[in-house]
């Protein structure tokens, strides 16, 4: 059973009873209250009709009027006189008009009932009877009343009974979904995220239902590249120091032959701290840009300004391989809202790459406007990427030949860093490429609005 | 909901039933089979009322919101 099955029951029972309660009370007053008054008036009727009958009476029949009144119903009779003395009765001879009234209510001493009575006024006869009187006795109401209520206790437990069994049924429909999800949510928490709540209404429950699937979802997605990225960092990091630690002993137990070797392994050690020192401030850098604590220098910069240094920079590596490096941009291309500095970091990263994978022919770099949109495209005709790798390009450590990408010195998290970056800039990266044909990667960056300017 | 879940909803309805159609045998005194099934579809057709009402008034509106959903 749980909580708010047991709430939801109980609150309906309670407020069955609420209003059953005083309802059943009000009920049985009414009844009450008419039957009383019925009865009354019946009496009265009784009476007037006693006295109608007084003068076709002789003496033996009016015995006979007041022993059948008696004998054959519940009720008592009396006869008084003009001067208001009870002539004759059937059983309630110390009534005394003159001292009760014409109708009410009478109690006999000798038998303890309690009677309602009517008076009625007889016509001229020959008893000298002035007032015939009627007495109904109360526990002919009794026996009613108690069927009455008895009858309504039935009926208001026959309500209470039919109401906790809908809403039996309601409250396990409704808790039914809410189960579900505290079950998965439950085996969340114990690290289960394969779970999947059904979310089949389209209610909040439903709603709810459906969060709680993408969350499962995204911490699962969280989990992997939280162990992707840990499983990638100690890899990448283990490789350079392994480095470090075999060039360091083979230098301290003196393991050389020249000055010469000497030297060589020192400037391994120093390669491989350098890159070590830049993989670590990639990572750095990265997590703060995923967390959007990057602080970005803003400023109104001519992309293409900064675009023709990133090439500047890169032009000698690519003439070391015979690779031609080309810029052209548009004439009126318009200013950017960005940090010049990580924009060239973008731009440096995205032509690093390109001079890297390629081997002969030429990395062209073009910038255009495209409504309000500044385009820049990096295209080489390097050895390409092949389709199965393309969605997976910008991901931090994902590398597309595992074993030559080492040998090429990059830290794997290039084009990550430069789709975070774009994307700081309110821009967007995308990247198209044919295996053997060469890579073309598009940067839009958002041109600035002129009140901006 | 199981199967055991109907099992008590179902014992609160039937003997819900049962007690709406007792008064009338508590104020006319006589009770037979014939009256008291009488009795109980009675009962039935008066608690199916709200029931239909409200199955109506969903179709109508799930009606309307799947016409909606179409045009929108």
């Amino acid at each position: 059973m749980n909580t708010i099955f047991l709430k939801l029951f109980g609150s309906v029972l309670f407020l069955f009873l609420i209003v059953l309660l005083p309802l059943g009370f009000v009920v049985q007053q009414i009844f009450s209250t008419y039957n009383e008054s019925h009865l009354q008036e019946e009496t009265a009727e009784l009476a007037q009709q006693q006295a109608d009958l007084l003068p076709l009476l002789d003496e033996r029949r009016l015995g006979l009027l007041v022993d059948a009144l008696s004998e054959n119903t519940a009720r008592e009779i009396a006869l008084a006189g003009a001067n208001g003395e009870i002539e004759t009765s059937s059983g309630v001879e110390e009534f005394s008009p003159a001292a009760l009234g014409a109708e009410g209510t009478y109690q006999d001493e000798a038998s303890g009932r309690e009677y309602y009575y009517a008076e009625a006024e007889a016509a001229s006869n020959s008893f000298d009877v002035t007032s015939v009187y009627v007495f109904s006795p109360k526990h002919l109401l009794g026996g009613s009343m108690n069927e009455l209520l008895l009858a309504l206790i039935w009926a208001g437990t026959g309500s209470i009974l039919l109401a906790l069994g809908f809403t039996f049924i309601a409250a396990r429909r409704l808790t039914s979904p809410l189960r579900s999800m505290e079950k998965a949510a439950r085996q969340m928490a114990t690290g289960n995220l394969n779970v999947q709540v059904p979310a089949s209404s389209k209610d909040e429950l439903g709603s709810l239902a459906r969060s709680m699937n993408e969350l499962a979802r995204d911490l699962k997605q969280f989990r992997n590249t939280r162990r992707e990225f840990l499983s990638n960092v100690s890899h990448e990091l283990r490789t350079p120091l392994s480095y470090v630690q075999g060039y360091s002993r083979a230098l301290k137990e003196g393991w050389y032959r020249s000055e010469e070797e000497k030297q060589q392994y020192v400037h391994l050690i120093h390669d491989e701290s350098h890159r070590m020192t830049r993989l670590i401030n990639d990572v750095f850098e990265l997590s703060k840009m995923e967390e959007d604590r990057f602080p970005l220098a803003w400023e109104l910069v001519q992309i293409e300004e900064i675009a023709e240094a990133a090439v500047q920079k890169i032009k000698p590596r690519a003439r070391q391989k015979g690779i031609d490096v080309s810029f052209d941009a548009d004439p009126d291309l318009p200013a950017a809202a960005a940090d010049p500095m990580r924009v060239e970091q973008i731009f440096s990263n995205i032509l690093q790459n390109a001079v890297t994978y390629t081997h002969e022919g030429h990395i062209d770099v073009t910038l255009s406007r495209q409504n309000k949109q500044i385009w820049c495209r990096f295209s080489d005709t390097g050895t390409g990427i092949d389709e199965e790798h393309l969605p997976y390009i910008f991901e931090r450590f994902y590398r597309t030949d595992k074993s030559r990408s080492r040998a090429h010195g990059g830290s794997g998290l290039g084009l990550a860093i430069a789709r975070e970056l774009t994307e700081l800039h309110h821009g967007s990266i995308s990247v198209q490429s044919r295996t053997g044909q060469g890579t073309s990667f598009l940067i839009q960056i958002p041109a600035a609005e002129e009140e901006e300017e | 909901m199981k199967k055991r879940e109907w099992v008590p909803a179902v014992l609160f309805i039937v003997l819900g039933i049962h007690c709406f159609v007792m008064p009338g045998f508590v104020l006319t005194g006589s009770l037979n089979v014939h009256s008291y099934l009488a009795q109980v579809l009675h009962v039935c057709f008066w608690i199916g009322i709200p029931i239909f009402l409200t199955g109506i008034i969903y179709l109508v509106w799930k009606k309307r919101k799947r016409s909606k959903g179409e045009t929108s």
